[in-house]
């Protein structure tokens, strides 16, 4: 019997379970696929792919019940954790910042690794790619961001990995290969020499794809930042992407340290309620069916896109627990012990296929604090 | 006034038909000069099943037309090798079907010579696993798969090469006629808005669908049925035979594998408007429910996308049938001086696919006949280059899957490609789903620089799987900025029309995976990219 059985393990997932273990409840997490977090960039905007502060966000999503307080200890929460992780996250949902991707475009963004800096008007910038790489062409991005920042001066360089692959490379390749010393120095070897031969005039901003090292990113940013003389960032793109990934691993390590029991490779097929709610979760992995029992359930299966909700012809379906869901992906009879996070909780909250890594957190938050204050009240404590 | 090209003859429309009648003027050594409004293939040429006619659908109501299937159908397969699969097809009685046809239909094709041959149902149903299990009857006909892209592709190539010359992007903005007879047309360059006059001895009108509006600007009177069809493809292949149903032809009917995929139609509604490719959700649920007679679990398969063409169907006198379906899929060659009294110009239409090369042929006879040349059709014999090429790519270092597509592929250009995989990340796999390099997309850009995402689509498959180009399209664009085979804004300009074409075919489909694949278009391209909705002109 657990006290709370969450089910997904995309940031919402994640982030409930780590959050309600902290509140001393014995958890589990049932996931069937290996989350969103690793096909996402990493970093945690209001709206996803549109403009828009705290204003229009908060109009979108129809949040207006939702206090400035829980919002700024949500983010505050989410901030000491990645921290404690060993991979902070800064910036602020009030000042968003404008950050270049790996197409060259820019996008606004609340919260983001410390591998990424944000992009300026002026100054000069030389954008580095790796040969190896398909999904990061400097030239490309160049003509791009040119656009947005008439006033930078961008020069490009391309080096090489010196590894061979006939797979397509992409940045996390990259990155778990500039987690070894002897390929960082490489690189850094000829960033410099082409620098000197090309007479390319020291930039305030080295733009990089997100493949600044995996386990060691610390010592990779440290190494680029000091021996290149400038600020270095990572420009998030096609995924997968650095910066996410390392944000995913960490998590899944924490929840795991703290102690809560993962269910990896399961799909919930069926479940049985009473009159309070759900009593248990009939979970399927490749070799047996049992039951979990749980005092409360997290609902954090995602949207379309994370394959939560399913369009089917006949209409919306929830699929983990096979719940009816109106047109807009709401859970029309929601059991009273069942709590949706993130991207579960219906299209309102979804734009461009997700909701954004500053709504997964504060729903989460928000949930599990909900979940324990029932708990108190409903008397089903245990610690 | 721009500039001024003199031939003997203009062909109007890059589809099959046009293709045909290309080549065959220039194996016949006559000058001429295809003109089409967007790409080769552009209408109905690439909107269709891709199916290889036996004529055993149109046996019982269209001898005729089954006569010229049949034949057509035998010399496809010798002298289009490449583009074609020969796989075989089913007919196959359900037990809604009428019993009455089946005598009907066998002694119809027993009369037009189509080889029939019954098939146990225990073994159709081995062969063809996903088949009704209550199958009555099944036959066996020579029915094939055609690889439209590259057919049109490879004629029109297989022309050029005997000395004609295509202009694509080139819309007839003006058919130019003196005293009663016409001497050539005024076309638009579509990327430059340059026009320029071709006078020409004759002009063939074989623009399909578009053929009315081609005869308007000739001011003279054409009807054309256009009978629109809507397709669906999933995402792998299901059969390894085409499968019919055994009754009189119908909606959803026919189901005929192409590579790696299964194209599932077809509908017919008439529509006024030859660009109208529009798209219905119902029409698709409509075309569902009678498929599943055929594949009974056809709604647990994923679809990827939806098509939709029109039949330029063609009948001197006025009918009312909003089907379409009784309007002959006879060949209508208009000599418009005898019928309209305007010298220089004829039009081909009707017809199918399978009879391409028989209507350019009649067509061409025509043209000789008014020009006073007497050559001799050889279209019936000549091979168009096969795709083959195994001979290529055993020492180049690249991605095993990627190197069988192009020994099956590359064809003519197999040299050049070979040559190219040698430079820096030319051998990079652009696109997964279809195994597509750099190389090989380099070798369809034409020399003149032009870059889009759609033409390169047609000719290597790039964004044709699963994805729909979710990662390609990107990639692709990307790297033809880095080549210099693009600027930023030719490669932004595209990727948007394509991106905005592939999500048209998608959203009509769009449930389970192919919903799911959408959104993740979506995120991957306004989130992780930062791309923001364009406002481009689409080309």
């Amino acid at each position: 019997m657990y006290d709370v059985v969450v089910i997904g393990q995309g940031l919402s997932g994640m982030l409930s379970a780590i959050w309600a273990k902290e509140h001393g409840y014995r958890t589990a997490l049932v996931a069937t696929g290996s989350g969103k977090i690793m096909q996402s960039t990493g970093v945690l905007d209001l709206i996803p792919g549109a403009d828009g502060g705290l204003k229009e966000w908060s109009e979108l999503y129809q949040l207006a019940a939702i206090e400035q307080s829980q919002l700024t200890g949500a983010m505050e929460q989410f901030k000491i954790l990645t921290k404690r992780l060993g991979y902070p996250y800064k910036g602020d949902i009030e000042h968003l910042v404008p950050i270049v991707m790996g197409s060259g475009h820019i996008k606004e963004t609340a919260l983001y690794p410390e591998t990424i800096s944000p992009i300026k008007e002026h100054g000069q910038v030389v954008i580095v790619g790796f040969d190896e790489v398909i999904d990061f062409q400097p030239a490309y991005i160049k003509g791009n961001l040119q656009k947005a920042r008439p006033q930078l001066s961008i020069a490009t360089i391309e080096i090489s990995l010196g590894k061979q692959s006939q797979r397509t490379m992409t940045q996390l390749d990259a990155a778990r290969l500039l987690d070894k010393k002897e390929n960082l120095d490489y690189c850094i070897k000829q960033i410099k020499q082409q620098m000197t031969v090309r007479e390319i005039s020291q930039p305030d901003l080295f733009i990089f794809p997100a493949s600044l090292g995996v386990e060691n990113w610390k010592y990779t940013l440290e190494q680029f930042t000091k021996e290149l003389g400038a600020i270095v960032t990572e420009a998030p793109g096609m995924p997968p992407n650095t910066t996410a990934i390392r944000l995913h691993e960490r998590l899944k390590k924490e929840a795991v340290k703290l102690g809560v029991r993962f269910y990896v490779d399961t799909t919930v097929v069926g479940c049985k309620m009473d009159r309070a709610g759900i009593e248990s979760l009939t979970i399927k992995t490749s070799n047996h069916t049992t039951d979990i029992s749980g005092k409360q359930f997290i609902l954090a299966t995602g949207g379309i896109l994370g394959g939560g909700l399913e369009v089917t012809s006949d209409g919306v379906k929830e699929t983990a627990l096979e719940l009816d869901a109106d047109e807009n992906g709401n859970i029309i009879h929601c059991p009273e012990n069942l709590y949706p996070v993130g991207a579960s909780r219906g299209f309102s909250v979804t734009h461009n296929g997700i909701t954004g890594g500053v709504y997964s957190v504060l729903s989460s938050h928000e949930m599990v604090d909900k979940l324990h204050q029932q708990a108190i009240i409903g008397g089903i404590r245990s610690a | 006034m721009g500039q001024i090209i003199e031939t003997d003859v203009v062909v109007i429309g890059g589809g099959m038909t046009g293709a045909g009648v290309l080549r065959d003027l220039a194996l016949r050594g006559i000058k001429a000069i295809l003109v089409e409004q967007q790409d080769l293939g552009h209408g109905t040429s690439t909107r269709n099943h891709g199916l290889l006619h036996s004529g055993a659908r149109y046996a019982v109501r269209d001898e005729e037309a089954a006569i010229e299937s049949y034949r057509e159908n035998l010399i496809l397969k010798k002298t289009v090798p490449g583009s074609i699969e020969q796989t075989g097809g089913f007919f196959v009685k359900v037990p809604e079907d009428d019993d009455s046809y089946i005598q009907k239909w066998l002694s119809a094709c027993a009369k037009v010579g189509i080889p029939v041959e019954e098939i146990p149902v225990t073994l159709a149903l081995q062969q063809e696993p996903f088949l009704n299990k209550d199958a009555q009857v099944v036959y066996r006909v020579p029915d094939g798969a055609v690889d439209c892209f590259t057919m049109v592709v490879d004629v029109v190539a297989d022309a050029v090469n005997h000395g004609a010359k295509a202009l694509t992007y080139h819309e007839v903005v003006d058919v130019i006629t003196e005293q009663n007879r016409v001497t050539g047309v005024r076309v638009r360059d579509g990327f430059t808005g340059e026009e320029k006059v071709i006078l020409a001895e004759l002009v063939v009108n074989a623009s399909g669908p578009w053929g009315a509006k081609i005869a308007e600007l000739a001011g003279i009177p054409l009807r054309m049925i256009n009978n629109k069809g809507m397709l669906a493809i999933f995402n792998h292949r299901i059969n390894k035979q085409v499968i019919n149903r055994l009754r009189m032809p119908g909606d959803a009917d026919i189901f005929v594998p192409a590579h790696n995929v299964t194209i599932f139609g077809t509908t017919g509604i008439n529509v006024e408007d030859p660009n109208d490719f529009s798209l219905h959700r119902q029409e698709l649920e409509g075309m569902l429910a009678e498929g599943k007679k055929l594949i009974p679990s056809i709604n647990e398969l994923r679809l990827i996308r939806a098509f939709s063409g029109s039949r330029p169907l063609y009948q001197e006198s006025t009918v009312s049938d909003a089907s379409g379906r009784n309007v002959t899929r006879g060949i209508a060659l208009l000599d418009h001086l005898k019928r309209d009294g305007l010298d220089g110009l004829v039009t081909i239409t009707g017809g199918k696919l399978t009879t391409f090369r028989y209507m350019a042929e009649r067509t061409v006879d025509l043209v000789g006949e008014k020009l006073g040349i007497k050559a001799a059709c050889t279209t019936d014999q000549e091979r168009v280059p096969h795709r083959k090429a195994e001979e290529f790519f055993k020492d180049v270092d690249m991605a095993p899957a990627a190197r069988h597509k192009l020994s099956h592929w590359a064809g003519t250009k197999a040299a050049e490609i070979e040559l190219s995989l040698k430079e820096k990340a030319a051998n990079f796999v652009v696109c997964e789903c279809e195994q597509v390099t750099w190389a090989e997309i380099e070798s369809v850009i034409p020399a003149e620089g032009r870059f889009h995402l759609g033409d390169i689509r047609r000719r290597t498959r790039l964004g044709m799987g699963p994805c729909q180009g979710t990662f390609c399209n990107h990639r692709a664009a990307a790297l033809a900025v880095e080549k210099g085979k693009a600027t930023s804004d030719e490669a932004e300009r595209s990727l948007h029309h394509a991106v905005f074409e592939r999500k048209k075919g998608m959203d009509v489909v769009a449930t389970g995976e192919t919903a799911k694949q959408m959104q993740l278009m979506d995120t991957i391209y306004r989130v992780s990219l930062g791309f923001r909705e364009g406002d481009y002109q689409h080309v």
